[in-house]
């Protein structure tokens, strides 16, 4: 099939889209042009199901007037299409109603390029390797045990071209490639069904290291084998990195300005206030190399800083982007989406001093979640989270693994009760994930 | 478009593939977004792309591209081959496809208003509507409104080769209000949305107090609610939690795609009982208006209204013509794909439990304690070990026979076939206002739940008190 755009075309097919914009009476405008190629290998009952390829191009345009927004999308990259996207953006944008609070779009800004986000191997990686990969994690995964049967999985490949242009003058490159694979694994024994996922994901072919995801995946279905109900009452909880992960990028995915500023989230109002016990340390930072979302610049082309949300507990940051950083006359962090929202990009806890072994080893009874979404409620910061892969922890060490069990309470409470951070990790690019022990929290089971 | 679809598959044949089928999806959407009063945001999406997938020496290619020239399709056509080329000999279960007979026909979606014909600025001034009902119903607690309404049309054409050349258009509307309450530090979200495969005659028969004024007064009722507890306890399930769990915690499963992967809880049951009697499950893709509706599936099968549970015996799966071959069965219609760039998978539609004979005040009142929970937010399920999660916006506590103090949000665990053998009462009134989407490989699918009131004997609550 035709190769993508070079970015070079995308730039001029952008720049054109903010042309015609301004010709048709936009005060602002930008432009973002995109050609991406898209391969993947879904997995059916132990083998690959099918091998999919597709290739999409398209102009997407916001228009402002008064600060009121249009926004249009080309179904291609024809010249034509790009104008009339444009068009239909600043005819829609005079519709809408004048934003007092609306300034301007960013100008350009200095800024150094984040390495690792684009990866020529990975955009030269054929479909037959990428089959490769995943029948090899297949294989792994059955070898640990013949009862494991690969029910679910896939590896994905997506390289994207990008130019971002703006009629101030922002032209930035946000090219980018990503590789991802998942392989989720079941067994049968008499009556009972285990099963766990592994998964390993990255930006760049060096920092990619799928091989063992199967076996990793077929030992964690091993494990849960045996699970049983637990009971009902407060008992400490640990989440494990998956599970940790969940619930610190979801409080910087609360800290958004736009929210904020909204009276929508439950940290509105809270900056200066303690909302977690002092070993909380929480930073948002998409410059990091081979980041999975770094970036030099956001979606509209504001460059990208480093942000303290919290610190030792307290809540000192919030995520902007620049209509929300003018209107609150603060600092630009550069985490704008094309939405007109605000959104999070890697979040990093800090480090404890305890290894995560040490702090399972401290607990006499209590659960270990290695899997559940604890993602609060953005209103009420309200935690109802199911455990879909988790432990019963007795006398310091994994008793049996549980089923249907539940774990309840507000954010803040949890964020409040975390008594340590383990010192080790899981590391995805861009993503650090330690075990943390919350001293206490309701646990709902149906024994 | 129709001789280029043709050309492919023609061109398809020359090369001896097994199988091959040519779409050609054109989905045109708007959207507008009104924060506190003011319309801040108009958009408009065109999307036109052809999607070629064939089976070759029993492997899938799949391959899509937006460049809609002759010579782009011919290259789509060589690169699904190609793909299919490369997965070969690392298929473990050689792809098949049911042979039906071909389909050849035209559907053009019936509405009273196409919504390009209504000027955006009579839309705007509709929606505002629905902003005031909800500052009227606020009681000057509301801090942030939000109204939001998204039109699209959808065709897609399908042709293969079998011979089937299906021609199928789907227009849908919606509009949404969410409102977030605020008092004394406390914030509680409200929101209502009503959509379906329509024309813009639902908007405008849709009262603007009963989507923004609703919202507005469960964002406020909520304010004074406590939390919900944590423990087991014997649940009853709004008609919008029980569209929830029909679609989560048994739809999935009945997917025969999950089932010939050895990922649902329900194989090997065909024909046994999956359920309490009291329960008879259909999924029907027919019902006029509902947002699951459609006449053609994306694999040129006719939908229709399939019966997959009755009386609690498991009575059929849903199927795709892949599976259809598998199980030696006969497609329902299910392979939807969400555009051009997906291949179909087996999908639901609208998928309901059948109503009961009981009324709600009598299955409440036989209780000593208990929770009623209400608005079904999302939810989701582990098929292959069958536990399921639903998530409620709100609830209430059930107190010797009476409904007693509302809680706030909370979500609720089980396991599928456990729950749906403890199913002890349905009611008859029945309820199918639940329009989503449903996700699944990385699809999304427009779909409608609903049902009656259904009282499960114990479910897991994860409250936080």
């Amino acid at each position: 099939m035709s190769e993508s755009h070079s970015t070079k075309v995308l730039e001029q097919m952008a720049a054109l889209a903010c042309e015609a914009a301004a010709k048709c009476g936009a005060e602002f405008a930008d432009a973002l042009a995109s050609s991406s190629r898209t391969i993947s290998a879904p997995v059916e009952k132990n083998g690959i199901k099918a091998l999919r390829e597709h290739h999409r191009d398209y102009v997407s345009v916001r228009c402002f007037v008064g600060g009121g927004i249009g926004s249009a999308s080309s179904p291609n990259l024809e010249k034509e299409e790009v104008r009339k996207a444009a068009e239909s953006a600043v005819r829609m944008a005079k519709m809408a109603e004048r934003d007092p609070d609306f300034v301007t779009l960013p100008s350009p800004g200095d800024h150094s390029k984040v390495a690792g986000l684009f990866d020529e191997k990975l955009a030269g990686m054929s479909a037959a390797k990428l089959v490769e990969m995943m029948a090899d994690e297949i294989d792994s995964a059955r070898n640990v045990d013949d009862r494991i049967q690969v029910v679910e999985g896939d590896a994905g490949l997506s390289v994207r071209s990008a130019a971002l242009v703006n009629s101030l003058g922002v032209r930035e490159d946000l090219s980018g490639t990503w590789l991802s694979l998942y392989l989720m694994s079941m067994v049968r024994k008499d009556d009972e069904v285990a099963s766990a996922y592994e998964f390993d994901c990255a930006r760049r072919l060096a920092d990619f290291k799928s091989e063992g995801v199967g076996a990793e995946a077929a030992r964690k279905t091993i494990r849960q084998l045996g699970a049983a109900n637990v009971g009902t009452g407060r008992y400490p909880v640990i989440l494990g990195p998956l599970a940790s992960e969940t619930l610190f990028t979801s409080i910087a995915a609360c800290a958004n300005s736009e929210d904020v500023q909204k009276q929508r989230s439950f940290l509105a109002g809270k900056r200066g206030k303690r909302i977690g016990s002092k070993q909380v340390t929480l930073v948002d930072d998409g410059l990091i190399p081979g980041g999975m979302s770094s970036g030099a610049v956001d979606a509209e082309g504001s460059v990208r800083k480093r942000v303290d949300i919290v610190r030792d507990g307290v809540l000192v940051g919030y995520l902007h982007s620049l209509y929300t950083s003018l209107k609150a006359k603060e600092e630009n962090t550069g985490h704008g989406d094309r939405s007109g929202g605000v959104s999070p990009t890697n979040v990093i806890p800090s480090l404890g001093i305890s290894a995560a072994k040490e702090i399972v080893s401290g607990v006499k009874e209590g659960l270990y979640v290695e899997h559940g979404e604890f993602a609060p409620d953005l209103r009420t910061g309200e935690i109802s989270a199911t455990v879909d892969w988790g432990f019963w922890i007795k006398n310091g060490e994994f008793a049996f693994p549980v089923k249907n069990t539940m774990v309840g309470g507000g954010a803040i409470e949890l964020l409040t009760r975390i008594d340590a951070i383990s010192s080790d990790y899981r590391e995805e690019p861009g993503a650090i994930m330690p075990t943390v022990l919350i001293s206490e929290a309701a646990v709902a089971g149906s024994k | 478009m129709r001789d280029m679809l043709h050309r492919i598959i023609e061109r398809a044949k020359a090369n001896g593939v097994a199988f091959a089928d040519a779409r050609y999806v054109e989905n045109d959407s708007t959207g507008i977004r009104l924060q506190d009063g003011r319309t801040e945001k108009l958009s408009q999406s065109i999307q036109k792309a052809v999607g070629v997938r064939v089976l070759v020496e029993g492997a899938w290619g799949f391959a899509s591209t937006n460049r809609l020239s002759n010579r782009e399709l011919e290259d789509c056509l060589d690169s699904a081959v190609g793909m299919a080329k490369a997965a070969e000999g690392k298929v473990a279960e050689p792809g098949v496809v049911e042979l039906v007979e071909p389909r050849s026909d035209v559907v053009k979606a019936t509405v009273r208003r196409h919504p390009r014909e209504v000027p955006m600025e009579k839309k705007v001034r509709r929606l505002l509507l629905f902003h005031k009902e909800a500052e009227a119903a606020g009681d000057g607690k509301l801090a942030n409104v939000l109204v939001t309404y998204a039109d699209s049309y959808f065709r897609e054409m399908v042709c293969n080769t079998i011979g089937t050349m299906v021609d199928d258009e789907q227009i849908r509307v919606m509009v949404g209000t969410t409102v977030t309450a605020a008092e004394r530090g406390v914030r509680q979200r409200g929101h209502k949305h009503v959509g379906g495969t329509a024309g813009y005659e639902m908007i405008e028969e849709t009262e603007p107090a009963d989507v923004g004024g609703e919202a507005a007064r469960s964002a406020v009722s909520l304010l004074s609610a406590r939390r919900a507890p944590s423990g087991r306890f014997p649940v009853i399930f709004h008609p919008s939690i029980t569209g929830l769990f029909v679609h989560e915690a048994v739809g999935h499963n009945i997917e025969a795609d999950l089932v010939f992967s050895g990922a649902s809880i329900i194989a090997g049951r065909l024909g046994k009982a999956v359920a309490s009697d009291l329960v008879t499950i259909v999924d029907d893709s027919t019902v006029r208006g509902l947002n699951g509706s459609y006449a053609y599936d994306s694999e040129g099968v006719r939908g229709g209204k399939r019966v997959l549970v009755e009386n609690g015996t498991l009575k059929g799966y849903l199927h795709s013509l892949e599976t259809a071959a598998r199980f030696g069965a006969k497609p329902t219609g299910s392979g939807r794909a969400q555009d051009a760039h997906s291949m179909p998978i087996v999908r639901m539609s609208n998928t309901f439990i059948e109503p009961g004979e009981r009324s709600l005040d009598e299955v409440v009142g036989e209780m000593g304690e208990g929770i009623l929970l209400d608005e079904g937010e999302w939810g989701y399920v582990m098929t292959e070990r069958g536990q399921f999660t639903c998530r409620a916006h709100r609830g209430q506590l059930i107190k010797d026979g009476k409904l007693a103090d509302p809680i706030r949000e909370v979500s609720v665990s089980g396991m599928t076939l456990q729950a749906l053998e403890d199913i002890d009462a349905v009611t008859r009134e029945f309820e199918t206002d639940m329009p989503g989407t449903c996700g699944k490989q990385g699809q999304g699918a427009p779909v409608q739940g609903g049902g009656p009131y259904i009282r499960v004997k114990e479910l897991v609550v994860g409250g936080q008190e």
